[in-house]
């Protein structure tokens, strides 16, 4: 009798919600409870088998959805399995679900309470074994979870976990709240990730330390727009990681400022100070504003303002 | 360097000299023949186990060295006798060149003595600076290969080439072969005590490098150093001038053909390799900027920094015309040696005639 599959109805209270293993559980809105109710359950809810209430393994949402309109539900009861065999059921059942990271680190952090990622679970969240992706998904579960959070709101991005795994708890709490409050973009969080554990490592202390001792938290409590407090955070991160290259990008803007002030020239280094190459150009509308402009880029050439450039 | 775990022959080049030398130097090591069809990765097992792959190559033995437009080359040509390196050298390019670690030997040495004799036997007039030392060092195998060897045999009777052996480690049996010691300039890469001692796991000594240049100058040859990759590290000045000290106790000025100074520069994809590969190794972590030819070099004062500090050491001790820098501006050029290569006649020319001398 236990290995058969049968349908049943059910009284809402007999089944028993509170399994892990519907780790994507949401609850039903407003339109889904009326869609219910002017067409009906039209698929039954996964149910196994259990001596005292029936334990829910798929349609969480159904099912307090019609709790709410106090119908009985329809069932379908399989026979009773282990926590693997339930989350690969409820991972079966929602195969037409959009996967986004947040569901994704949901679902394998079920499964790697109960050691047991298989194939099989990489495979239904479309990670293929072996690819560099479902490193970064190993490397991210060994952050602790509050940070799934932050990946599941795109705060910060799962590339990011290479590095953070490498961080002691104390540097983790630290950074916390730089992902908590803003928002990254990839190569934002990537930067500032790899830039302050190479300063860390270059100056053999910690990445904790580094931060106190730029003062970033008092950029992240100041009242500054987020994309302010982004593009601060990553000025200083940069400077304190890159001070020969920020201080010699810092003197070319002002040199080159200096140089085209007050006129329609706009004047570019590409190559990293590794030539004297600088691009210059203008935008003309007439044949009087371009005699104007060679005139002052005469000027500009005389003034000798680029002697001895780059190097000096 | 340990036994090699297994030798695969390609089935081509199962009874060549070089096969049988090789493996008749390592006869207790497994030999395994790629029928065709088979591929090299079937034969091959955990990822750092030493394997001699003996390969019939098909590919061109002699070419240009990869330069680029932006950078100043210094024109050598390479004579391809194998790929990778026993040697475990943290900063080595061959980590990222190559996916794997097996010491492939180009074993069809007669097809490489035919292509040569074309090259080099078609205009006695012309000469050739060579060098075997770009995908592999010179001498790593040289105890199993003898490859070298063969090689000076074969060009004392082209008196139009000038070849380099460039190795981090000693074996002056090629010397036997010279008939003459204007042919051969065996080089040695040389770096600061420091470097040599945490990332170039497996070579000899910089004290065992200039003694045994120094024997190739006592027996009548002429010599090469290649300061490269000189790397930026906390107390380097100290560790460069110890370098430069030892140079001029072992060598003469004029027993030096030319040095060269290189800074440490790499595909950008070396940076993980270094990372996963030799954990401990942070020289990577410095200013480092992505160069007009795409690769990662450290930031241009910081390199003058070196270059000049170095080059003036050496200029103290008599030697300044031999100095060249590999893959530099004329920007470089021009603010440490104060002209550039156009003033003497281009690189690969100036060189040509040093190694000719």
């Amino acid at each position: 009798m236990n290995n058969l599959v049968q349908i049943i109805y059910l009284a809402p209270e007999r089944i028993n919600l509170s399994d892990s293993c519907l780790f994507w559980a949401t609850e039903p809105d407003e339109d889904y409870i009326r869609n219910l109710k002017d067409f009906g359950q039209t698929e039954p809810v996964l149910v196994m088998s259990d001596p005292e209430k029936k334990i829910l393994v798929a349609g969480y949402k159904r099912v307090r959805a019609l709790k709410v309109l106090d119908r009985e539900i329809l069932a379908l009861e399989i026979p009773a399995g282990n926590a693997y065999s339930k989350g690969l059921t409820y991972l079966f059942s929602n195969q037409g679900q959009t996967l986004d990271q947040g569901k994704i680190i949901l679902a394998l952090r079920y499964f790697s309470s109960i050691n047991n990622i298989s194939e099989e679970v990489w495979k239904q969240l479309n990670i293929n074994p072996g690819l560099r992706i479902q490193g970064l998904w190993q490397s991210w579960l060994t952050l602790p979870a509050p940070w799934d959070k932050l990946l599941a709101k795109g705060n910060i991005c799962l590339e990011c976990a290479e590095i953070l795994e490498k961080s002691p708890p104390k540097d983790l709490e630290t950074l916390y709240p730089f992902f908590a409050e803003l928002s990254w973009s990839r190569n934002n969080s990537l930067n500032l990730l790899s830039w302050l554990a190479e300063k860390a490592r270059m100056a053999h202390t910690d990445l904790s330390t580094i931060i106190t001792d730029l003062e970033l938290e008092k950029i992240l409590q100041a009242d500054l727009s987020p994309a302010d407090k982004i593009k601060s955070i990553l000025r200083i991160v940069f400077k304190a990681r890159h001070p020969v290259l920020s201080g010699m990008k810092d003197n070319l803007t002002r040199r080159l400022r200096n140089i085209s002030a007050g006129t329609e020239w706009r004047i570019e280094h590409k190559d990293e100070f590794e030539s004297r190459e600088i691009i210059i150009s203008a935008r003309i509308k007439t044949r009087q504003d371009l005699e104007k402009a060679i005139t002052r880029l005469e000027h500009i050439s005389k003034s000798g303002a680029l002697d001895n450039w780059p190097i000096k | 360097m340990p036994l090699p775990e297994k030798i695969i022959v390609d089935h081509e080049a199962a009874n060549t000299l070089l096969t049988r030398k090789v493996t008749g130097r390592l006869p207790g090591v497994p030999v395994q023949t790629l029928l065709p069809g088979q591929n090299i990765s079937e034969f091959t097992t955990r990822d750092n186990s030493l394997v001699i792959y003996l390969k019939h190559y098909r590919g061109k033995f002699l070419r240009p060295c990869p330069a680029t437009r932006e950078y100043r080359c210094c024109g050598y040509q390479i004579i391809h006798i194998g790929e990778n390196c026993p040697l475990n050298c943290s900063y080595c390019i061959l980590q990222a060149y190559f996916q794997d670690r097996i010491l492939k030997v180009w074993a069809n040495q007669e097809d490489l003595w035919t292509e040569l004799d074309v090259e080099f036997g078609k205009d006695r007039t012309r000469k050739f600076r060579v060098g075997t030392g770009e995908f592999t060092d010179s001498l790593a195998l040289e105890h199993l290969t003898g490859y070298s060897a063969d090689l000076v045999g074969f060009l004392n009777d082209y008196p139009n080439v000038c070849l380099e052996l460039k190795s981090k480690i000693i074996d002056l049996s090629w010397m036997r072969r010279a008939s003459s010691t204007r042919g051969v300039l065996p080089a040695w890469s040389v770096n600061s005590p420091d470097i040599i001692s945490a990332e170039e796991n497996g070579a000899s000594s910089l004290e065992e490098r200039l003694n045994a240049a120094g024997r190739c100058a006592d027996n009548g040859f002429r010599v090469c150093l290649h300061f490269d990759p000189i790397i930026h590290y906390p107390g380097w000045q100290k560790g460069y001038s110890k370098t430069v000290e030892m140079i001029l106790d072992y060598l003469k000025p004029e027993k030096i053909a030319y040095i060269s100074l290189g800074s440490f520069r790499f595909m950008p994809g070396l940076k993980d390799e270094i990372i996963r590969n030799h954990p401990e190794s942070d020289y990577i972590y410095n200013e480092f900027i992505t160069g007009m030819d795409g690769k990662t070099r450290l930031l241009l004062p910081l390199r003058l920094e070196q270059f000049g500090y170095i080059a003036g050491k050496l200029r103290q001790g008599g030697i300044s015309e031999q100095l060249y820098f590999c893959m530099e501006s004329d920007l470089v050029w021009k603010d440490v040696l104060e002209y550039t290569p156009r003033e003497l006649g281009g690189l690969p020319k100036h060189l040509l005639n040093l190694a000719f001398r």
